[in-house]
């Protein structure tokens, strides 16, 4: 390789690394407002491991009431919705 | 840089024995190996610097986006707990009704001992009926028959010998399904044997 490349290639990635710390100190900025904004304290990977956990647990539990949900039915030969509606509770959730 | 030495210019040179221009080479070449080298490693290091700052970024970006819509987050909380109640009132329901249907059959101790009858029966036809057959298939085989004696003699006590051990297999396992038996004894039917039956997370319905 020329030292005109090298040279070339050195400030291709000096200018990168400037650019993404300059998003870094913006981000970083952003992402404590929010936090205190919403009494969140913690780090960015938590925050994500967090949500993915809660949707997995939404689901999981979802998938398992309209299993048992359907077991009663069943048992009632009724229909699922009536089910629901005994229990007081809307099968849709509104989100 | 050292690596734009031309090769035919220090030939050119005088007083300059082949052995002697073969070692320089050597040197200058190692040189530039060297440099290139220190070189290579700074450049990964920095490519490395910049990976993990974009990774960083990229963190920060996705927790940026589940913080700025907080409120469905808290939506989320809200679902979770409506289905947890889903569930417990779902379990309380089938726990009611199977009480009900195990009390009909005779209590909780009766319905275990019939379950591991039913067990018992199926491990006899898959341990000792299966084998047995297998067994007669081969001994009234062709192939068996044209077998010498001693051959005969031998494959015998191989397949007798397997029986033997599926055999022994066998009663390690009806004595699993008595202890079982034992264990039922006097105990009661309760939520955790239902969703252990029913396959559902026991822990996620009824522990937050």
């Amino acid at each position: 390789m020329t030292p005109e490349n090298q040279e070339a290639r050195l400030a291709k990635q000096k200018a990168a690394w400037d650019q993404l710390q300059r998003s870094n100190a913006s981000l970083l900025e952003q992402f404590h407002r929010l936090s205190a904004l919403n009494n969140v304290h913690d780090s960015p990977d938590r925050v994500i491991k967090e949500h993915i956990s809660l949707l997995k647990k939404y689901n999981e539990l979802r998938d398992t009431g309209l299993v048992l949900a359907q077991m009663i039915a069943d048992e009632k030969q009724c229909k699922v919705k009536e089910v629901f509606e005994e229990m007081n509770y809307d099968m849709q959730d509104k989100v | 840089m050292p690596s734009s030495i031309n090769l035919t210019e220090l030939q050119t040179k005088k007083f300059r024995s082949p052995s002697t221009f073969f070692k320089s080479y050597i040197n200058i070449s190692s040189a530039t190996g060297h440099l290139r080298s220190k070189l290579g490693v700074e450049e990964r290091q920095r490519l490395e610097k910049i990976r993990l700052l974009k990774k960083e970024n990229c963190a920060l970006e996705s927790a940026i986006k589940i913080l700025g819509s907080y409120e469905k987050e808290r939506e989320v909380f809200s679902l979770i707990d409506k289905w947890r109640s889903i569930c417990q009132a779902g379990m309380a329901y089938l726990l009611n009704s199977t009480m009900l249907k195990i009390s009909r059959m005779g209590g909780y101790e009766e319905l275990v001992k019939k379950e591991i009858e039913a067990e018992k029966r199926k491990l006899e036809y898959q341990f000792s009926d299966q084998i047995e057959s297998g067994i007669d298939d081969i001994l009234e085989s062709d192939e068996f028959k044209m077998m010498s004696d001693l051959d005969q003699a031998e494959l015998k006590h191989q397949l007798y010998q397997k029986k033997e051990e599926a055999d022994k297999a066998q009663q390690v396992e009806i004595e699993k399904l008595d202890a079982k038996v034992k264990e039922s004894s006097g105990a009661e039917f309760t939520m955790q044997n239902l969703a252990r039956r029913l396959k559902v997370d026991y822990d996620m319905i009824f522990q937050s």
